[in-house]
């Protein structure tokens, strides 16, 4: 950058040297013609003066007059030496060395002199000094373009000086008024100018976008104080991740008090961060979906909404909804659990079976188990021995298939059982009848023994097979009723079927 | 009316013309006393004229007299009544009775050397020896050690006071502290061939511690040449009339040439082509019939020494010069 003053001095400078440089080189070339034409006149009239008398002097042996020709020749001062020769009489009449010029670049000139019969007399033989003319060009209208360049170039440093003298207080002011605007000082007016009305205009200017912006920062402090309130009164946790530095940016109050300071959290669980952020870009659809995250050993569920991406930043809400989701997570267990018995009931299996439909189980086998002699411990010993029948038949049946199974009490005295995965049929008979063990074993209610047993049928799904899921149902509800009728062992869908 | 003028006009000119044209018959005669040994001015003469001889064809003819005035002036007289005109009056330095005699022969031309009379029919051809002796002097004075310097002249009549005069000049301007010393022969017409007492002169002057001696004085100037070469180094004199450096390579500083044979050349051809305007002819260093000729083999000489002469040649070329004018001033013709 430059300095302004230098810059306003050198283009005043400029702007007055170039128009007077050209009209003083026009004036230059001007004076550099006329003066050439003037020596060139001057020499003309003379040569053509002293030729004739040369002439006389040379053919009269006028000495006199032979040196009053080189004299009046000397007379220019771009004359070196001039030389009237005789060849009448074989010697120089005259000879004038002009001693004022010393320079070694000379122009010789000889012009034979002619007497009146044509015949030859002799010559005028003259040396000019070549650099004369320009010398005395030089010599004499040099000093006057130097002085009159330093005059102009003097003024021109004079009056840009004064322009820059009265430049200077305003420019300052300026500078030291919006360095204070800088650094927040909005209370002091700038000083005023009145001297012109331009530097006038500025500082009023100033003054006005001064009190604008005191009123604009009130009011954006005002703003700040209730937003601030807000933003840290709110019972969402907000925060701001940069994604790209994988940080957090800033958080509110909640977001302190419930997951922890920013420091920490970017320092201490960079990974977790990341697995959020992740999470946050790859997302598509809705901005709002549920995280958990384990804060002190306690898993918390929020719901989290989050912003659009803007300049690497994504502003976040999370509202702790831990609650919500715990008595969420209760109503289903109620819905899903039998309550006598405390195993799935059959909206768990309705769910179990939308799931196959769904196709997430691609193999599983189903035993229906009904008990028989049920209906008469309910009708001998009432309907709590039934209902103590009923749970002990499910504990027992949970505690020997937990490890590859599920039992759900579809109703009465109905269960079924579903195994997940391929099962030789050896193996589920062998099954079949560890359960039939574990439900006929007896069953203590107030100082007696309770007793029933069971009948269960058989039916394995297959993907491959074709046969939904409601048929194999069928089948093995089928295949336990024809157990049930025949009082068999359990019976296989596939036995029915061969039958 | 018109073409009658012109023809008036024409009429005139082409009568002038002829008048300026008609060349009269000349017979031109040289009058010669003493000996025209080699170098001399009388041999410088004798140049001039023979050079005349051999551009127009016309013969000038060489009388060669003895010695003694009144028989110069004698055959003078008679060399007029034979007709003879122009005739070349070599030395009239010392003929007091000369102007009458040219006088007494109006028709008949006299050409005299050195010296001027108001006489309509001599046409003198004088020379500015000054000019030249100013350089000599100068000379004389960069190279005195003693600062004294001799002058030794035939005789004691204003051409040669000419010669002293510029040479003190000279001195005095290259060289303050310098005296001069000044001896004459004085033994009239026959100084000019006086060695002995030229040598004795240039003796005297050795013994009074001068180092550096002018001789004006015709043929006798080369027995002072001859002394001060066997004086040794650091004795110089100067050449005079003609060139004799070669002869004195240590001890010759410069030679004072004077060019008559240029002079008596241009005369005889003035007269020939039938001019005669003015009784004086002056010729000098600007006509290049004074001429300084610097000794190039005396290792005395150093370049700034001959650039200073350059300079002060150059100088009396220059118009309206110092020199000139101090010359002017201080010396008589």
């Amino acid at each position: 950058m430059k300095r302004l003053s230098s810059h306003i001095i050198m283009l005043y400078m400029v702007l007055t040297l170039v128009p007077l440089l050209i009209i003083g080189g026009f004036t230059v070339t001007r004076t550099y013609i006329a003066e050439q034409q003037e020596w060139t006149d001057l020499y003309e009239k003379v040569l053509l003066q002293q030729l004739l008398n040369a002439e006389k002097s040379l053919a009269e042996f006028d000495l006199a007059l032979a040196e009053l020709v080189v004299n009046d020749f000397s007379r220019l001062d771009y004359i070196r030496s001039v030389k009237l020769e005789s060849d009448l009489y074989a010697m120089t009449f005259a000879e004038v060395i002009n001693t004022n010029t010393s320079s070694d670049n000379l122009m010789l000139l000889t012009y034979p002199i002619v007497g009146a019969q044509n015949d030859r007399l002799g010559q005028l033989i003259i040396y000019k000094d070549k650099d004369a003319f320009s010398s005395h060009i030089i010599y004499s209208v040099l000093p006057k373009i130097i002085f009159f360049a330093l005059l102009v170039s003097f003024i021109s440093f004079l009056f840009s000086r004064k322009i820059l003298a009265i430049l200077k207080k305003p420019f300052q002011d300026v500078h030291r008024f919006t360095a204070l605007v800088a650094s927040g000082e909005f209370n002091t007016p700038p000083p005023k100018h009145h001297k012109f009305i331009e530097i006038n205009a500025i500082f009023s200017s100033l003054e006005l976008m001064r009190v604008k912006l005191l009123t604009s920062r009130n009011q954006l402090q005002k703003s700040e104080e209730n937003y601030s309130r807000t933003y840290n009164l709110t019972q969402v946790c907000l925060f701001v991740v940069d994604v790209k530095k994988c940080h957090i940016v800033r958080a509110n109050r909640r977001f302190t008090e419930q997951i922890g300071n920013i420091a920490m959290v970017n320092s201490h669980h960079a990974s977790r961060l990341q697995r959020f952020i992740t999470l946050l870009l790859e997302r598509q659809g809705s901005h709002s979906f549920e995280y958990a995250i384990s804060v002190n050993g306690v898993t918390k569920h929020f719901q989290v909404n989050y912003s659009e991406r803007i300049k690497n930043e994504i502003e976040c809400s999370a509202m702790d909804i831990s609650e919500l989701v715990k008595a969420r997570e209760s109503v289903v267990m109620q819905l899903q659990t039998d309550a006598l018995t405390g195993i799935p009931n059959r909206v768990s299996f309705n769910q179990f079976v939308q799931q196959v439909e769904n196709k997430q189980h691609s193999q599983f086998t189903l035993m229906m188990l009904d008990l028989n002699g049920f209906k008469g411990i309910n009708d001998n010993y009432g309907h709590l021995a039934g209902d103590e029948v009923l749970k002990a038949t499910a504990q027992r049946i949970t505690d020997y298939i937990q490890a590859f199974g599920y039992v759900y009490r579809l109703g009465g005295d109905e269960f079924i059982i579903s195994l997940l995965g391929e099962f030789s049929e050896a193996k589920l008979r062998q099954i079949a009848l560890d359960i039939i063990a574990k439900v006929e074993a007896p069953i203590p209610f107030n100082q007696i023994q309770l007793s029933v047993s069971s009948s269960i049928g058989i039916s394995c799904f297959d993907e491959r097979s074709g046969i939904s899921v409601g048929e194999v149902f069928n089948d093995a509800d089928i295949a336990m009723y024809h157990a049930k009728v025949n009082q068999l062992p359990p019976v296989f869908s596939t036995e029915l079927r061969a039958a | 009316m018109i073409k009658v003028w012109i023809g008036i006009v024409l009429c005139i000119a082409s009568f002038s013309f002829d008048a300026l044209a008609a060349k009269e018959e000349i017979k031109p005669l040289v009058l010669f006393q003493g000996e025209v040994a080699e170098g001399s001015f009388l041999h410088m003469v004798e140049k001039g004229v023979l050079a005349f001889e051999q551009a127009t064809s016309i013969t000038v003819v060489q009388k060669r007299l003895p010695r003694g005035d009144e028989r110069y002036l004698k055959e003078l007289e008679n060399s007029a009544k034979q007709g003879f005109s122009p005739i070349i009056v070599q030395d009239s330095n010392s003929l007091a009775r000369f102007a009458n005699i040219a006088k007494a022969y109006p028709a008949t031309k006299f050409i005299s050397l050195d010296v001027a009379y108001d006489v309509p029919n001599i046409l003198a051809l004088t020379f500015n020896h000054a000019e030249g002796a100013y350089v000599v002097g100068f000379m004389a004075g960069l190279k005195t050690k003693t600062n004294k310097v001799g002058f030794i002249g035939g005789l004691d009549i204003p051409v040669i006071n000419n010669f002293r005069c510029g040479y003190e000049l000279g001195l005095q301007q290259a060289n303050a502290n310098a005296t001069l010393v000044t001896r004459y022969i004085n033994k009239g017409t026959f100084s000019w061939d006086d060695l002995d007492s030229a040598q004795q002169l240039s003796q005297q002057m050795l013994s009074d511690n001068v180092d550096v001696i002018f001789p004006v004085s015709g043929m006798a100037s080369k027995a002072v040449m001859d002394t001060m070469k066997a004086a040794g180094l650091q004795h110089y004199s100067f050449g005079i009339d003609a060139n004799s450096n070669a002869d004195y390579p240590q001890t010759l500083l410069a030679s004072f040439e004077k060019r008559s044979d240029k002079a008596v050349f241009a005369a005889l051809m003035l007269l020939k082509n039938g001019i005669w305007n003015g009784t004086e002819k002056h010729f000098g260093i600007k006509q290049g019939i004074i001429q300084i000729t610097v000794n190039p083999e005396n290792t005395a000489l150093n370049a700034s020494d001959k650039e200073k002469v350059d300079e002060l040649i150059t100088q009396l070329k220059g118009k309206n010069n110092r020199i000139s004018r101090e010359i002017l001033t201080h010396c008589k013709v």
